[in-house]
């Protein structure tokens, strides 16, 4: 088993923090107190995911986001924001970041997006000199902002990736949830949730060498 | 109000007078009939006074004429008399009186051709005819043998003697003349005097009556233009001092009816414009403040949820239940802050694009099947119509109507939604056979905060309307045909464009992108 992946999580409120830690309690957490700590601790340590909040005194999410793509761009970035400030958080997505989650969030939602953007910045970091790009640059939602609202297009977006990344979890570890709990740093529980709201059976991924979970 | 409303309608009756006589008998036209008949009047008078002194003119001409006719009459009589004097006294033997017999008869003759003239109508009459005659017959005798007699100094008694009848004969016929003209002279004379009196009268009369009629006419001018012109002028410093139920009551089918008509409409739309402020105002207020709130309750919200979530499912029995209802409460919490949201960003629209109608009632109608919060026996979807919008927003308005509906139906009632099409744009309609809407609550069903139900927040409607706004639709209310309540959500239309038609096969193409990202990171990991 390889070190648990570091995240930084970045929010002026000390509850939500502590909340968002208490969350990702399987994985190797740091906590900054507001922007101006958060770019000081990105551009000492490496993180494989920083979670920021977008309004807070220092420095905003933005500056956050600018920082940690200068210092190490595979580091993926997810914004936290309120319903008032979506549009902000739609607009951190444009410029790079890798997802938003809306306050107040499910844990679910919180745990399922990292995990997601843990695998995605592993993705990142084993073909550091991959085309592929990061998901602003020539990731869906860019062009279509004329025709579908870029939120919207965002959203669906999501949802598309998180199906594709259960369904590939799911495939890889035969349809044994613990075993792709462990992986993505999930509760069992909580990876339960997930693929039932999303309509997917561990059952029909199982083969003969899955263990009972 | 209910006063208003009568206003109202005088107002429209106004209107439909004016419509359909086309022709308004305006002040103007008034005026000048006013003017045209105190003219009319005027010269009525002067003509009646011209004709009456014409009148009298006239009669004074008849009586003069009668005056001289009997004049020249008694004259003749008189000369004749002088002259039967004088033939006596001649008969008698005074020669001396020749002289005078001669005068008398030469008189005698100039007024009997005198009357000759002013008799002249009359010769065809008998006593004309008899004095004519008889006087003939007296020259005769007189020349011819009285005079013979006279100067041949013998006495002819029998000519005297009949010459003397003729004479009385004359003036029996000249009295009768005279009598006749004495009395036509009379009968002129009280012509005259009435006529004379008959005009003082009406001169009399119509110099009471001239200032009488006078300002009856100004009057009706001051009833027609200077009332109007001090109801207008009252009912504006009304309303300068800020009374704007104030309204004019002039009915009349004239260009102040016209005026009343529009100031009071001015004074509607000055009302309706001031009441719409308020409500932007308080909308702009409850905004500010939602926004502020929100802001601040987001945080604590979190925080608070998460918790109970990661709590609740870890917990068991009486924990998890208590859990399960804090839980609801707090999503409740946040739903308020969300439509307090919503509400305070009016007219700001994601970018709309055509949004099949039908589908989305349907996808509406199954979700809320599906999560058990359809009770109603019976839910009918039909009709299709596509408008322009956000499908987001648009979800959330249907949800809201329908399960409003719902509530309302009962578990035993049933729910119509159709979907159609029209000119002015795509319509939803949800109907439900529930109690229906009273009037009062239909007046406040949309403002914030404003619940018909135990459990509401009193957004749902609010926000729905301001979302059907923002979209350049509305949300209106009816009644169903069952006598339960009917939504109508309008937007409008999707008119495609071809450009955007193909900016959306562009989309369908490039949506997956992300998620095929995210699969090869998966397989890679």
């Amino acid at each position: 088993m390889t070190m648990a992946p570091r995240i930084l999580v970045a929010d002026d409120k000390a509850n939500v923090v502590d909340l968002v830690a208490t969350i990702l309690e399987n994985y190797d957490v740091t906590r900054a107190a507001d922007g101006a700590q958060a770019i000081d601790l990105v551009s000492k340590q490496k993180f494989d995911v920083v979670l920021t909040d977008v309004r807070m005194p220092g420095a905003d999410g933005f500056e956050v986001l600018q920082a940690v793509k200068r210092s190490t761009p595979a580091t993926q970035v997810i914004v936290m924001t309120g319903f008032a400030t979506v549009p902000d958080a739609v607009m951190a997505v444009k410029q790079g970041a890798y997802d938003y989650i809306e306050k107040p969030f499910d844990p679910d939602d919180v745990a399922l997006a990292v995990a997601r953007a843990v695998e995605h910045g592993r993705h990142t970091v084993t073909q550091a000199d991959a085309r592929e790009k990061p998901q602003s640059e020539d990731g869906a939602p860019g062009k279509q902002t004329t025709a579908m609202p870029y939120r919207e297009a965002v959203e669906a977006a999501r949802d598309r990736a998180s199906r594709d990344y259960l369904v590939a979890l799911m495939r890889e570890f035969g349809g044994c949830v613990t075993w792709a709990a462990e992986r993505a740093g999930m509760e069992r529980e909580s990876l339960h949730r997930v693929l039932k709201r999303y309509g997917i059976h561990s059952e029909d991924f199982k083969t003969s060498t899955t263990p009972d979970a | 109000m209910r006063a208003r409303s009568s206003d109202e309608g005088g107002g429209v009756k106004v209107d439909h007078a004016t419509r359909a006589f086309g022709l308004r008998f305006t002040t103007g036209l008034r005026l000048l009939f006013a003017f045209s008949a105190l003219v009319c009047a005027f010269l009525a008078v002067l003509l009646f006074a011209t004709s009456r002194l014409r009148a009298t003119g006239r009669a004074l001409e008849d009586l003069r004429w009668h005056d001289e006719r009997l004049r020249v009459a008694i004259e003749l009589e008189s000369a004749l008399r002088d002259a039967i004097a004088h033939q006596a006294q001649i008969v008698g033997g005074d020669r001396q009186r020749l002289v005078d017999y001669r005068d008398a008869r030469e008189r005698g003759l100039e007024f009997q051709g005198k009357l000759r003239v002013h008799f002249e109508e009359e010769r065809g009459e008998a006593w004309a005819a008899d004095v004519e005659v008889f006087s003939n017959e007296l020259r005769k005798v007189l020349d011819d043998r009285i005079e013979k007699a006279l100067t041949s100094g013998v006495k002819d008694v029998d000519e005297g003697e009949r010459a003397h009848t003729l004479i009385m004969a004359i003036e029996d016929r000249l009295d009768d003349v005279c009598a006749r003209e004495q009395a036509a002279s009379t009968r002129h004379r009280t012509i005259v005097s009435d006529l004379q009196r008959s005009t003082l009268r009406w001169v009399l009369a119509f110099f009471v009556g001239a200032p009488v009629f006078a300002a009856a006419i100004g009057l009706y001018i001051r009833r027609s233009v200077a009332r109007p012109v001090a109801r207008l002028g009252e009912g504006a410093a009304r309303l300068a001092r800020g009374d704007l139920e104030t309204r004019i009551e002039i009915d009349s089918a004239d260009e102040f009816g016209a005026l009343a008509a529009q100031f009071n409409a001015m004074t509607e739309a000055l009302k309706t414009h001031q009441e719409k402020l308020v409500q932007s105002e308080k909308l702009a207020g409850v905004g500010r403040l939602a926004a502020g709130f929100a802001h601040e309750l987001n945080n604590p919200l979190s925080v608070i949820l998460g918790y109970i979530m990661i709590h609740r499912r870890k917990a068991d029995g009486r924990l998890a239940r208590d859990l399960a209802a804090v839980e609801q409460e707090a999503q409740r919490c946040r739903q308020i802050v969300r439509d307090l949201l919503e509400l305070s960003r009016p007219g700001r629209l994601p970018d709309a694009r055509p949004v099949d109608l039908r589908e989305l009632c349907d996808e509406v109608v199954t979700a809320l099947r599906e999560s058990n919060q359809l009770a109603p026996s019976r839910v009918v979807v039909e009709g299709a119509a596509k408008g322009l919008g956000s499908r987001d927003k648009l979800r959330q308005v249907v949800v809201n109507l329908v399960s409003n509906a719902a509530e309302a139906a009962g578990a035993a009632g049933s729910i119509e939604v159709r979907v159609s099409a029209s000119a002015r744009g795509a319509e939803v309609e949800v109907s439900d056979s529930g109690p229906g809407i009273s009037l009062a609550a239909r007046e406040r069903l949309f403002e914030p905060f404003f619940t018909t139900k135990d459990t509401g927040t009193g957004l749902g409607l609010a926000v729905s309307r301001a979302i059907a706004r923002a979209h350049g639709g509305d949300i209106a209310i009816g009644e169903s045909a069952s006598g339960g309540a009917r939504f109508t959500l309008s937007v409008p239309p999707a008119a495609v464009p071809l450009g955007r038609l193909a900016d959306r096969r562009d989309l369908a193409s490039a949506a997956p992108a992300s998620p095929q990202q995210a699969a090869a990171a998966v397989r890679s990991a």
